[in-house]
């Protein structure tokens, strides 16, 4: 009689179990809820806090209409909003990265904005640039509502320890004072060599920018002369020395992380770093990133509200992005700088530590390279640079390697 | 006596530099997790904090979604096995015990899931789920996660079994049993430590899985460990400290229970429990 | 057995012939629930893998591909991982699993469960602080390298193109070792001590006994887990992906970063290509060792 208990709990066990998934899967196909009542809005999990509240008095306003707000992270919103988009299942409003914009474009995944532009937000209320990002020949697929960009962060200690009156200006203002600053264990910079492809890219083509390279929807128009310039700064910086070999293994909050441990002098930075240094105690000040002969220029990045071309509730969505795009809700949800000028005039934007940031994005930026083909060329890019930067190659040849690649995988444009 | 005594040493030894190997990175994680913000990064770096803090436990119990993610995994993991080991027993069993031609043709093309990247099964696993209305729930992470536990299962189970002698199940039929009952009573408790790995394997297997967890989840209520220690990362920084604390918090219920599952391994056939 | 199976569709509706069926029957409902959920869960994938890496741009990502400067580079780096991965792992776990199976030692489960948990750990967590641990500013093995006065300066184990693979992998063996140990102690409880005992009567070493019982008793279990380090050799990018993305300079690039990176700019064709190359060179591995224990099996059946 044991024999039978035994594997009677056996058979009892097996059936549960697809008995308990098959009633799963009925029950989940068999619900579902209205979609022209809600809003599902895609998150990052830093904006939570003040777009709760900003939900909250939409809400109020809208009594028709109940947003589900979703939080992404950092580190795996772009596989789900890549995913949810090629699906065809996708929320209704994402909040996404302006870079990462022009491949959902290009697929053919986006809804377009452009009639969500007019007098009440008008096209040239926003950073310029801003807009071109998220924008080709047939519509614009998105609102920005975050614009910034790097610019110099240095040590003013260490530089007054060195005699140097204040930060470098130009290219060779900022190798001589690099070479100043180096001694001992303190270097003069330092470049984020070892964490996203994009971060260091971006560095890289900002120089080549100010050296004279172009950027034309979303595809940056190369020449070797000032590509090889660019890599003499980046690269050729740390094999020479005047940059930090670290360069080499660390990333964006890793190369922060030198500077306040007193290990490299200046470096190009966020805003948002700026506000850690403070924290901890620095005695930190920001300037424009110097050029070849004056400011030099930025690729400049940001965050916008996009509306999947499947969304659900597609009135619903435009009608949170047009509430969320106002001036002043985009001036409480931004953690550095508003995508639309008229939204940028607090105080908060402009303190001593933030207005060289603000100066360069507004004058001195050009929105990323986000063409598809031209990310798709980015590891080529990097490995170039790190390569510069191990002394395997020169400048010159770096340059050339990247113009070949470039002309191979966009076409002699390029 | 002496002889012995050398292998006892050479025993201790083993176990004393296995203990380093593994355990000298996990003791960084715990002291990590119990040093405040600023100590972390220190150059030149130092293995204990010079302030003990509990502050990033404080944070990861009070202001995180980690209790909830963690028995969202517990659950995950929990169904991926028992379903796993339902389905791998019958399958390992049979490749193990019966011969038939599709035999080998079958057992190849259940190992293939195991050759398929994630990153290509993504999307249509995505759309599957979603068709059966499962994004974004415990069981539809549980299912998805059978593609990863089920091929290697099935031939861990079909290993143990094939080692088992035949001649032990027979007995019980000539006895009047049936056959399932000499699978309930005599192979599996002889197989009980090869099934007890398999289970831990799948269970690890759904306890680690990243990429389809990320993006088959949306909401805490479904969300596993791995995809909410994401939580602790902004766009600019990363509380490590936090991640620290939640992962050695995450880790040590598990430990345990995988202390107390050994048990299960030291039965083996001659040890009885085998009478035939 | 295949014998007796041919015999009896000639011999025809004999007893013996229909219980021969019978059993056929059954075996092949028992596979049935795997294999349908297998299937459920992986054709679609591969079949639209296999129908992108043949249509033209799939074979345009081929051409980039092979064309493009590295991608020898990316074959030796992934030839050199996988090797070392695969066999440190072995070798780690397996003397891991035969000291927990020494008869000197107490308490074997608390050390098997606690040598356990570089697996249980999250991965992320755990190849972050490999991460730190390597670094030249803030790392401890190169501190306490240092400090015992084994190098004169730190070394870039993560910067450095020459030894930065060599490095991951490391760290890859200190991942996959404990699950190596877990499936060999299993293996090793089936072994009967009688056997042991008596080649130990016979006048058998230590080495002999393993040479010639335990490391045969197990192979099967040795040949999967050596599978298994493949396809994870083969398919894991957290490791590199956080500790060095592919750098410096594509010196630690393998073939599942190339896909991640092709994921990752929406390169669906380059995804579809690389895995074409990954699932192919895992199936050759998994034919042989199915091969090799199918005739594992014939040899004990006859």
């Amino acid at each position: 009689m044991r024999v039978r208990g035994r594997t009677a709990a056996f058979i009892g066990v097996t059936a549960a179990m697809v008995i308990g998934v098959a009633a799963t899967i009925i029950y989940s196909v068999g619900t579902g809820r209205d979609p022209s009542r809600t809003v599902t809005w895609w998150v990052p999990n830093w904006d939570t806090p003040i777009a709760t509240d900003l939900v909250a008095e939409f809400e109020a306003q809208n009594p028709d209409l109940s947003v589900e707000m979703v939080e992404t992270t950092s580190d795996t919103m772009a596989n789900k909003i890549s995913v949810a988009l090629d699906s065809g299942d996708p929320p209704d409003v994402i909040t996404e990265l302006a870079s990462r914009t022009r491949t959902s474009i290009a697929k053919g995944a986006l809804a377009d904005l452009s009639d969500l532009y007019g007098p009440d937000m008008p096209r040239s209320d926003f950073i310029p640039g801003a807009l071109d990002a998220v924008t080709n020949d047939t519509g614009t697929y998105a609102v920005p509502y975050r614009w910034d960009c790097i610019a110099l962060i240095y040590n003013k200690d260490l530089f007054a320890a060195a005699g140097i009156a204040g930060p470098p200006a130009t290219w060779a203002e900022l190798e001589a004072t690099a070479r100043r600053l180096t001694s001992g264990d303190v270097t003069g910079t330092a470049w984020p060599m070892s964490g996203a492809a994009e971060d260091l890219v971006r560095r890289y083509l900002g120089f080549a920018l100010a050296a004279g390279a172009r950027s034309e929807n979303g595809i940056p128009l190369l020449d070797v002369a000032s590509s090889q310039a660019a890599l003499e700064i980046v690269g050729g910086s740390v094999a020479e020395g005047w940059a930090s070999r670290s360069s080499l293994e660390v990333d964006n909050t890793e190369v922060r992380e030198l500077f306040i441990n007193g290990r490299i002098a200046m470096y190009l930075g966020g805003v948002f770093d700026v506000e850690q240094q403070l924290e901890a105690g620095m005695n930190v000040g920001t300037a424009l990133t110097p050029g070849p002969d004056g400011p030099g220029v930025q690729a400049a990045d940001g965050w916008g509200y996009l509306v999947p071309a499947a969304a659900k509730n597609p009135t619903g969505a435009r009608r949170l992005v047009e509430f969320l795009a106002r001036a002043e809700n985009m001036a409480r949800l931004t953690m550095t700088y508003p995508a639309r000028i008229s939204a940028g005039g607090d105080a908060r934007f402009h303190d001593q530590y933030r207005e060289p940031h603000y100066v360069q994005l507004a004058e001195h930026s050009v929105p990323p390279p986000n063409d598809p083909a031209w990310v798709g060329v980015n590891p080529f890019v990097y490995s170039t640079i790190q390569a510069v930067a191990l002394g395997q190659v020169t400048p010159a040849d770096g340059a050339r390697a990247i113009q070949a690649e470039a002309d191979r995988v966009l076409g002699p444009t390029g | 006596m002496s002889m012995r005594r050398l292998l006892a040493t050479a025993t201790w030894v083993g176990i004393a530099i296995m203990a380093i190997w593994t355990l000298a990175p996990i003791a960084v994680m715990v002291s990590t997790s119990l040093k405040p913000r600023d100590e972390i990064f220190a150059i030149p770096p130092v293995l204990l904090p010079e302030t003990w803090t509990l502050d990033n436990y404080v944070e990861v119990f009070t202001n995180s979604s980690m209790p909830r993610a963690f028995l969202n995994s517990i659950l995950a993991a929990l169904l991926v096995t028992v379903m796993t080991i339902l389905l791998c027993g019958s399958v390992g069993y049979a490749l193990a015990r019966f011969r038939f031609r599709s035999a080998r043709p079958i057992a190849l093309f259940i190992l293939l899931g195991q050759m398929v990247p994630i990153t290509v099964l993504l999307l249509p696993l995505y759309e599957m789920i979603g068709a059966m209305q499962l994004l974004d729930t415990i069981a539809g992470i549980a299912i998805a996660h059978l593609v990863i536990t089920v091929p290697l299962v099935t031939w861990m189970i079909r290993n143990q079994v094939a080692a088992i002698p035949v001649e032990l199940e027979e007995a019980v039929l000539i006895d009047g049993g049936s056959r399932f009952d000499a699978v309930t009573y005599v192979t599996l408790p002889v197989a009980a430590p090869g099934l007890a790995a398999a289970g831990m394997y799948a269970f690890l297997q759904s306890w680690h899985e990243f990429v389809l967890a990320s993006v088959l989840t949306s909401s805490t209520s479904a969300r596993t460990a791995p995809v909410a220690l994401t939580e602790f990362a902004s766009e600019f920084k990363v509380d490590w400290g936090s991640t620290m604390a939640a992962s050695v918090v995450l880790s040590v219920p598990v430990v345990i229970a995988f202390i107390a599952l050994q048990k299960y391994f030291v039965r083996g056939l001659a040890s009885g429990g085998v009478k035939g | 057995m295949t014998a007796a199976g041919a015999a009896a569709t000639i011999a025809g509706p004999s007893p013996a012939a229909r219980a021969a069926r019978s059993r056929r029957r059954t075996g092949l409902a028992l596979t049935l629930p795997a294999v349908l959920v297998m299937a459920g869960l992986t054709i679609v994938p591969v079949v639209s893998v296999l129908q992108r890496a043949v249509s033209g741009d799939g074979r345009a990502a081929f051409g980039r591909l092979v064309g493009s400067p590295d991608f020898v580079q990316v074959l030796l780096n992934t030839a050199v991982w996988t090797v070392v991965a695969v066999v440190g792992a072995l070798v780690v776990g397996h003397a891991a699993a035969l000291l927990m199976h020494s008869r000197h030692l107490r308490l074997a489960g608390f050390w098997r469960g606690l040598f356990m948990i570089p697996w249980i750990i999250p991965n992320v967590v755990g190849a972050t602080v490999w991460k730190w641990n390597f670094s030249v500013d803030y790392g401890l093995v190169n501190h306490w390298l240092l400090q015992a006065g084994l190098i004169a300066e730190p070394v870039g184990w993560l910067s450095d193109p020459s030894v930065v693979l060599i490095a991951l992998a490391v760290v890859q063996v200190w991942f996959t070792a404990p699950f190596i140990m877990l499936m060999v102690s299993a293996a090793l409880t089936a072994i009967p001590e009688e056997r042991i005992e008596a080649a130990r009567i016979d006048g058998a070493g230590g080495v002999a006994v393993l040479r010639h019982i335990i490391l045969p008793a197990i192979r099967t279990t040795t040949g999967l887990a050596a599978l298994l380090m493949v396809v994870w050799a083969l398919n894991s990018f957290t490791i590199i992906w956080v500790a060095t993305g592919g750098g410096p300079a594509g010196a630690s690039t393998i073939l599942p970063i190339l896909i991640y990176q092709a994921f990752q700019t929406g390169d669906a064709a380059m995804v579809s290509a690389v895995a074409l190359i990954q699932l192919v060179v895992s199936m050759v591995f998994a034919a042989i060792y199915v091969r090799a224990v199918r005739d594992d099996m014939e040899e004990a059946a006859s």
